[in-house]
């Protein structure tokens, strides 16, 4: 019979010890779901299967509500819920989830506009792609920044390739270079498809020359806008933008290349109004402008019905945010120089042609000055 | 009808005055701010020829010729566009330049001592709700009768009306006559304190239809892209008279510390809740302290719930300590959104070397709880 020795009460003691010991391990572990990858090089490529049960983003719920025939305003309202839960996980977990959707290569169109919000994210998304991209600037910039290079690559949508840029542009050690950005700005505006559809994303897309603030970004720009495209407004307007941000560029290109924007006198005269006299390389831009031959009366007068303009479009953009580009110490110093400038042009023969409209300017910046004046005062 | 004389200096008349450009003549109000006035832009801005002169604003009745001497020369004026609008142009006839066919002029000089009625953010949706409505302006010839308006200021008469949707903010009826030069009054309304508040601006009319461009949250840029020219804080621009305003403080209980050299999120949530459901961020104040012996180690986000969000800081300063931000106004980036839910602090050290302990975060929000109306967007 054999015979048994029961164990020593301390070895019982380790024993029991171990046992709750792990136990408490399982329960408390830190959890992992299969489908999760450790880093954006393990994300599957388009055409890897995707399991869309596994997606655990409530993405197959999306799709069969779009397929079910929901109203574009159902279909916006469960986009905006989604985009304020998936925001609420794991930032690195949704990023990736988001990469295989991306490229799985699925997608829906929602019949809903694309329309930019706050912060350049979107409230209205024409397409399940397009709102995939822009949760996917919510979460993790890394991923963020590989998927976009990919959907910039090999996409023929304008939508997306616009908010697929706003991975490029964010704040270092993000931010592409500026000749991968001037690269981006010229590939749009050679996509003639686009521009003959009046796509919304082209147009948000022209937000890009501002963000990215360079004189070559402005040049590219004004030469397409010379060119007389079909969708020539938003180029307009976005050179406005710049040129009420960077005037000095601006202007030191147009000063550099005085044929450029010669096809829109009146827009050129809009821009150049945009100078800040203050700085002495502008205004002397400006008495160049004013002395050349080249340049019509009609544009001179036009260019001193707005000088110095200070106004300016605002709302959502895409990239560089809503634009707010004057100060009121700047607007300020800005007249006084202006008011100086134009009684050296007074005092100009070849300029006697233009004295009534440079009177009409004389009072206005006189009653700006005594108005600024008074708001100084206590 | 004509305004009796001894009503121009009451509510809501006070706030009427003529737009006077260079080519004609329309109508506006203050509002928001003695040195603010709205209008239709396209009492100032044309399509084709684009930017115009600032306009003049004249208070009160005048004869044949307005009086100069009442005359307050604003110095500049904002439009609300997005490039997106732009692309809808083509094909919507006139509708989509009135959904757009707004401004707001501003003086350094107040335009009156009164105090401004307020916006009505959530204008457009009670428009197309039966409300006791009525508009004023400055027609030079009535539309019904064919008489002349003269400068004086006139109104419709009081008639509960709702409005049917056309195109994006653009609203019309077909109970109402002005006339040309009434373009840019106010549409008035009474919220439930009796306090006049404007939903809208007149943008259109024939005979026997009027159209009216609606306010929605959007107008909140309006004020994010002027108040470095009136150095007010935005969330103090919204008059105090009729406005009540919740508040609260949340912080973060105890510090964290960030994982070294790794770059992935740490997300510190701030739960925020009990603010009414349908109220609207009207400011959001940040106080954050990060310990570090390097900040350039860092990428700071702090994300909305929605998923709106701020870079707040990225791998700045070499050599520096501390991140602190004491105080941060947020309020333009996030004025307008819902309050409820997580706010979320983003936060990475991508350098490895230096340990960085979040010890503050704490973020003060106010809700402007007046906005009490369902949400309703164009």
């Amino acid at each position: 019979m054999p015979t048994t020795r029961p164990l020593p009460k301390s070895l019982k003691w380790l024993l029991g010890a171990v046992v709750v010991i792990g136990i408490t391990w399982l329960l408390i572990r830190p959890r992992k779901s299969p489908d999760l990858v450790d880093s954006p090089r393990d994300i599957p490529v388009r055409g890897e299967r995707v399991s869309r049960n596994s997606s655990g983003l409530g993405w197959e719920g999306l799709v069969a509500m779009i397929d079910q025939g929901a109203s574009p305003e159902e279909i916006r309202q469960r986009l905006a819920d989604t985009k304020t839960k998936w925001c609420e996980e794991d930032p690195r977990v949704v990023a990736e989830r988001i990469a295989i959707l991306l490229r799985s290569a699925e997608d829906r169109e929602t019949g809903l506009p694309f329309e930019t919000g706050h912060g350049g994210g979107l409230r209205s998304w024409p397409s399940l792609r397009v709102f995939l991209l822009d949760v996917l600037m919510s979460t993790d910039p890394d991923v963020a920044v590989e998927v976009a290079r990919e959907v910039l690559a090999g996409t023929d949508s304008a939508e997306e390739y616009a908010v697929a840029m706003r991975a490029l542009v964010m704040e270092q050690p993000w931010r592409a270079g500026d000749d991968e950005l001037h690269a981006h700005l010229a590939n749009l505006l050679a996509k003639n498809d686009w521009q003959e559809e009046r796509s919304e994303g082209f147009a948000e897309a022209m937000d890009l020359v501002r963000e990215i603030g360079t004189a070559q970004a402005f040049q590219s720009l004004a030469e397409w806008v010379d060119g007389s495209p079909p969708f020539k407004e938003v180029g307009a307007m976005s050179l406005h933008e710049f040129a009420a941000e960077y005037p000095d560029k601006m202007s030191a290109r147009i000063e550099a290349d005085p044929s450029l924007l010669a096809s829109d006198p009146g827009l050129r005269a809009g821009l150049m109004a945009r100078i800040d006299p203050v700085d002495s390389k502008q205004l002397g831009v400006l008495e160049s402008y004013l002395s050349r031959g080249q340049v019509s009366l009609a544009e001179k007068r036009d260019f001193l019905r707005l000088f110095p303009l200070r106004s300016a479009t605002t709302g959502f953009r895409l990239y560089a945010g809503t634009p707010a580009p004057y100060d009121l110490d700047q607007v300020k110093a800005s007249d006084l120089a202006a008011a100086s400038a134009v009684e050296a042009w007074l005092a100009r023969a070849d300029l006697h042609p233009l004295n009534p409209e440079l009177l009409a300017l004389q009072k206005r910046l006189d009653r700006w000055r005594k108005q600024a004046e008074a708001a100084d005062k206590p | 009808m004509p305004v009796d004389p001894a009503d121009l200096t009451t509510d809501p008349y006070v706030h009427n005055g003529l737009v006077l450009t260079d080519a004609g003549r329309g109508s506006g109000f203050v509002a928001e701010d003695q040195h603010l006035f709205f209008s239709a832009a396209h009492v100032v801005y044309d399509e084709t020829t684009g930017w115009g002169a600032p306009p003049v604003f004249i208070q009160g009745n005048h004869g044949d010729v307005p009086d100069e001497k009442a005359a307050i020369q604003s110095r500049g004026y904002f439009r609300l566009n997005s490039y997106a609008r732009l692309a809808e142009d083509f094909g919507m006839e006139w509708k989509a330049t009135y959904s757009k066919d707004v401004l707001m002029g501003f003086a350094f000089e107040a335009f009156y001592s009164a105090t401004p009625p307020k916006i009505n953010m959530r204008g457009y949706a009670d428009l197309r709700r039966d409300n006791l409505t009525f508009i004023t302006g400055y027609p030079a010839e009535i539309n019904y009768t064919g008489e002349s308006g003269g400068n004086f200021l006139h109104t419709t008469a009081p008639e509960f009306i709702r409005f049917d949707g056309g195109f994006g903010n653009y609203v019309t009826t077909t109970h109402l006559s002005t006339g040309p030069g009434n373009s840019g009054g106010p549409v008035w309304r009474q919220d439930r304190r009796g306090n006049w508040e404007a939903v809208g601006v007149l943008v259109s009319g024939l005979t026997a239809e009027t159209g009216v461009y609606g306010f929605t949250r959007d107008a909140r840029q309006f004020l994010n892209a002027v108040k470095p020219l009136l150095r007010v804080p935005m969330w103090r621009m919204r008059p105090a008279r009729g406005t009540s305003f919740s508040n609260g403080f949340y912080s973060m209980p105890r510090p964290r510390r960030i994982p070294d050299g790794r770059p992935s999120w740490t997300r510190i949530p701030l739960r925020v809740a009990y603010f009414p459901n349908d109220g609207e961020v009207s400011k959001v104040v940040l106080n954050l302290k990060v310990d570090t012996d390097d900040r350039s180690d860092l990428v700071v986000r702090l994300i909305a719930p929605g998923g709106t969000y701020v870079e707040l800081f990225s791998l700045e300063d070499p050599g520096q300590s501390d991140l602190v931000f004491t105080n941060k106004d947020l309020s333009s980036e996030f004025a307008g959104l819902t309050p409820n839910g997580n706010w979320q602090l983003y936060i990475q050290d991508r350098i490895k070397g230096d340990r960085a302990t979040v010890s503050q975060f704490e973020l003060e929000i106010s809700v402007d709880a007046n906005n009490t109306t369902t949400p309703e967007e164009p």
